[in-house]
């Protein structure tokens, strides 16, 4: 691989994602290896932008950082119209493509970065790799971590084109420093590409609004349950569990895939992502596509019977044993008072 | 409107009804091994696929599903065939295993050239891999408007009308034609073809295509085609890093509810 | 020999187990509560062809015979035996139509069957007893009128699945007093003097919908009759002995099915003194005897189905079949409920269903000691 590393931005009320931080870093390490420069997109409003997503990078600023006002001035900085733009944002990013090689391309989570990251890899001729949660150098390539098949899938992209990959919140860096960069970046005004019919348009009628914050996404203890419920049953003994403690609930994929918690309650790879101060996991055999869903500051409480569960890998404190046996005692002592506590 | 063409793209993956718990890993390729498992239709398939059959009342004139897989695979086409599609290609080709997201776009995106087609419906995230990379790919190549995470849709005088759930934003959106679309799981099962479903099917054309049907270079499919190799996979790791908590149960809810008030999380503040 | 369902039957299997657990299973509480037949099924029961499996393809059904019937009564009596139980007496009603039925008959009443837009049933059983039918006091009177001929038809039948539910009903009656002098009728809801009575209180199989139908004076025109006056008893042991018993063996199929599952997975899961149940040689025992009673019932009962459908002979394997398959679900309900100990009673557990609904099993379309007669003579040089 060689030539710039580029960094998409996301902006979160008014300045760059948690995030940014990471991918800055990642870039950052990546770039001492091909020797090209480091540049991020913003894509967003112009005035503050430069000063405000600078200031979510952390040590690592870019060389670069492009400004194009994606989005915006549709239905709003943060509304669906900035969801729906993802080709428009490849449009723009392709047409600087001239000025430098590019060897890789850093985007978050989200369908603006998805749709830019398969609209790049596809007009470059490189790679797209989704859902990475650590960048790892081998000594020889760059390794991206996905979880998979129950494991860590370790993804190499050998071709010459460049490599596009999406981020989970959180991904790590692995086997190689990242340099701290002060150096203020030249700031570059990118215009945005005009809509086309080759882009959904936000309908008329009722304004899309956002979603009521999720109480899973918000809540400060979480209860997951997984296929070790059972049945019915054993899943409404968990979710009075959960509501004995005053617990959003949360599920994993398999149990969402039984009917037990509408897909609102998934958690993981293709669900939510929560970080609560305490999650307690029951049933849950721990699954990475699960795991990823679970931030890294979290306490985990798991209760599981086979002691073997990977979950016990994950978890802070672990019961090993039959849920039925422990969760109502656990919810009879909170509704018996203080006292009793 | 002219009646056209509604290509579904059916993604064959192990049965979770029959499979679960014994997912194989091929170690060659270090893909699923989907050879031999029972498969069915990836379930946000479904959701595109009946909403590709419930527009037939508004105009469409035709469902094809298209489906990419081992020969294994024809009970999965053959299942779209019961929930309703007219006709059904399954894309099975040696030279197609071990394909990444981006030679798996590639040798949809052909076979959907070869068919033809006013629009593509697919599901947004498939239950295996899961990587929502697919339908924004063939997207690109296609060249085709994106419309993501539909719950509902219809279509009007000036094309698609959908109802989305974008990144934890919910609206209307609206795409001309040819538009690609890509649907989420919805919290309703889905609905069963029924016995008139599967003896309906039996009529109904089904093909294999191989590669060369649909004009696939052998550099462009499979490994060869995919631009990311998996290097290796690790296994979770199982080192345990929890802290066991014995006892009975009424021990057990001591230890947990002390963990509980020592990170605040109780709602009375214990 | 091959012991496979073809992928077809695998669809059919997976297209009726959809249907059981998306659409039948979230209506079993309420079943369960009220005792009422869950009309709002009906419509997409027969948008599915659940009534028209056995009907002939030229007639508005599905043609597919008895095993595919076996595969649907199976999965839905895995979800609901009582809802299987409905929909085998939906069959029983349409097959001695579709067997003894004129070519008029046939047009006119199989196609809307077929769709569900009317609903069937076999009305034989009276209170002096259901196997012996000399003890039949309904009666069909000839009658010569000006709008055209007809018999008379007075009486009671008791036991009726679907009696309130079933727009035409196969009656048998006695048109003379002689022994075997029994003839058919088709009698249609909306004829003057046919109304439903009763309807039962049952232990289980709650939803099912039972009870008594009433003739008074009900004028049935002869276009209606079944065959000839004194074919009846042929017609309706007939269709009773084949799709009556493979009906029945079906809904039993279901209850083990349920029963193994249910046991099967309690036992892996629960935990006593550190392990779980199913490591105690006590509860393996029980599985085991759960697996094989399911196992030696659906081979008897899929034998069965394939020779009706291969238009062989088959009185007396579906004698087998249902003998075995209904008191293999007695053994397997009771099994079940053991398996879980105290939890078995319990109203959240399936188990005390499988309890209640067992029952019903055995004295219908015959019960054990009927069935052994007919086997009997298998024995018999």
């Amino acid at each position: 691989m060689a030539g710039d590393i580029w960094v998409m931005v996301r902006m979160k009320d008014g300045k760059a994602d948690r995030a940014a931080r990471d991918a800055m870093a990642i870039a950052s390490a990546m770039a001492a290896r091909t020797g090209g420069q480091v540049a991020a997109w913003v894509f967003g409003p112009e005035g503050e932008a430069p000063a405000a997503a600078s200031e979510g990078f952390g040590g690592y600023a870019p060389d670069r950082l492009y400004v194009c006002p994606l989005g915006a001035g549709e239905d709003g900085p943060a509304g669906l119209g900035d969801a729906l733009s993802g080709r428009r944002a490849a449009v723009a990013m392709l047409a600087r493509t001239e000025v430098a090689e590019v060897g890789a391309v850093l985007v978050p989570e989200g369908q603006l970065a998805l749709d830019a990251a398969a609209g790049l890899a596809v007009a470059l001729g490189g790679a797209v790799v989704a859902h990475c949660r650590a960048v790892e150098w081998s000594g020889r390539e760059w390794l991206y971590l996905v979880p998979a098949f129950g494991g860590l899938a370790a993804i190499a992209c050998p071709g010459s084109g460049p490599q596009v990959i999406s981020l989970v919140a959180g991904a790590g860096l692995v086997g190689e420093p990242a340099e701290g960069r002060t150096k203020a970046p030249e700031v570059i005004a990118v215009q945005a590409p005009a809509p086309s019919d080759r882009d959904p348009v936000v309908a008329g009628g009722p304004s899309p609004v956002a979603l009521p914050s999720d109480a899973l996404e918000t809540a400060r203890l979480v209860v997951a349950g997984g296929m070790g419920a059972g049945d019915p049953s054993g899943w409404r003994l968990i979710s009075d569990f959960a509501a004995s403690l005053g617990a959003a609930l949360g599920a994993t994929r398999p149990a969402v895939d039984e009917g037990w918690a509408p897909a609102e309650a998934m958690i993981g790879q293709s669900g939510k992502r929560v970080e609560p101060e305490v999650l307690i996991s029951v049933g849950v055999s721990g699954d990475l596509q699960h795991l990823v869903g679970v931030g890294e500051g979290t306490t985990v409480i798991a209760v599981n019977s086979d002691p073997d569960a990977p979950i016990f890998g994950r978890a802070d404190h672990g019961v090993v044993g039959d849920f039925r046996r422990f969760l109502p005692a656990i919810s009879r002592r909170v509704k018996s008072g203080p006292a009793d506590g | 409107m002219e009646p056209f063409t509604i290509i579904v793209l059916i993604k064959p993956v192990p049965d979770p009804r029959k499979s679960r718990g014994s997912v194989a890993i091929d170690p060659e390729r270090k893909t699923v091994r989907r050879q031999g498992v029972p498969l069915t239709i990836n379930l946000a398939d479904r959701y595109a696929l009946e909403a590709a059959v419930a527009l037939k009342a508004s105009g469409v004139g035709k469902v094809v599903a298209v489906a990419m897989g081992p020969p294994d695979a024809e009970g999965a086409a053959r299942e779209a065939l019961a929930i309703g599609a007219d006709e059904a290609y399954l894309l099975s080709d040696r030279l197609l295993a071990g394909s990444d997201a981006v030679a798996t776009a590639r040798a949809l995106a052909a076979a959907c050239r070869r068919v033809g087609f006013g629009a593509v419906f697919a599901g947004a995230e498939s239950s295996d891999a899961g990587t929502g990379l697919v339908g924004p790919t063939m997207a690109a190549l296609l060249g085709l408007p994106h419309v993501p995470h539909c719950r509902s849709i219809a279509l009007g005088d000036r094309g698609f009308e959908a109802e989305v759930r974008v990144d934890g934003r919910e609206g209307r959106v609206r795409a001309g034609l040819p538009a690609l679309v890509t649907f989420d799981r919805l919290d309703r099962p889905p609905k069963s073809p029924g016995f008139a479903g599967v003896v309906a099917a039996r009529s109904k054309p089904f093909t294999v295509w191989t590669a060369g049907d649909v004009a696939l270079r052998a550099d462009e499919a499979g490994m060869a085609g995919s631009p990311t190799v998996v290097r290796e996979v690790r296994p979770a790791s199982t080192a345990k890093r929890a802290v066991i908590i014995g006892g009975d149960p009424e021990e057990v809810a001591t230890r947990v509810l002390a963990v509980l008030a020592e990170k605040g999380v109780l709602s009375d503040g214990r | 020999m091959d012991f496979q369902f073809t992928p077809e039957q695998e669809m059919l299997r997976t297209a009726a187990r959809e249907f059981a657990e998306n659409e039948v299973a979230p209506r079993v509480a309420e079943m369960e509560k009220t005792g009422r037949f869950p009309m709002e099924l009906i419509k997409p029961m027969g948008e599915a062809g659940f009534f028209g499996v056995t009907i002939p393809v030229e007639y508005g059904g599905l043609g597919l015979g008895y095993v595919a019937r076996l595969i649907l009564l199976e999965e839905i009596g895995r979800v609901s035996a009582a809802l299987a139980m409905a929909l085998q007496v939906f069959h029983l009603g349409v097959e001695p139509i579709v067997a003894f039925g004129s070519e008029e008959q046939k047009r006119r009443l199989l196609p809307p069957l077929a769709r569900g837009e009317r609903l069937a049933t076999v009305a034989v059983t009276e209170a002096g007893g259901g196997s012996d039918p000399s003890s039949t006091k309904t009666v069909a009177r000839f009658e010569q009128r000006s709008e055209g001929d007809g018999y008379v038809l007075d009486g009671r039948k008791v036991f009726i699945t679907n009696a309130h539910l079933a727009d035409v009903q196969v009656v048998l009656t006695k048109t003379k007093d002689e022994p075997k002098e029994f003839t058919a009728f088709i009698v249609e809801r909306g004829m003057a003097g046919f109304k439903p009575g009763r309807e039962e209180h049952k232990l289980g199989l709650l939803g099912c919908d039972t009870g008594e139908v009433i003739f008074e004076g009900c004028f049935v025109p002869v276009a209606n009759r079944l065959g000839n006056e004194g074919d009846g008893l042929k017609t309706a042991l007939k269709a009773i002995s084949e799709a009556g018993r493979s009906g029945m063996a079906g809904v039993s199929l279901g209850l083990l099915r349920a029963c193994v599952e249910t046991a099967g997975a309690y036992a892996a899961k629960r935990e006593v003194s550190g392990r779980p149940l199913n490591r105690y040689q006590g509860i393996q025992w029980k599985l085991a005897d759960l697996v094989t009673d399911r196992d030696a019932a659906t081979l008897l009962s899929y034998r069965a189905c394939w020779l009706k459908d291969q238009g062989k002979r088959c009185d007396v394997e579906m004698a087998t079949a249902k003998y075995f398959a209904s008191e293999a679900a007695i053994r397997a309900a009771k099994l079940a409920a053991e398996v879980l100990g105290g939890y078995g009673y319990m109203e959240e557990f399936a188990t005390q269903r499988y309890l209640r609904d067992r029952q019903l099993m055995i004295p219908s379309a015959g019960t054990s000691d009927v069935m052994r007669m007919v086997i009997a003579r298998a024995a018999t040089p």
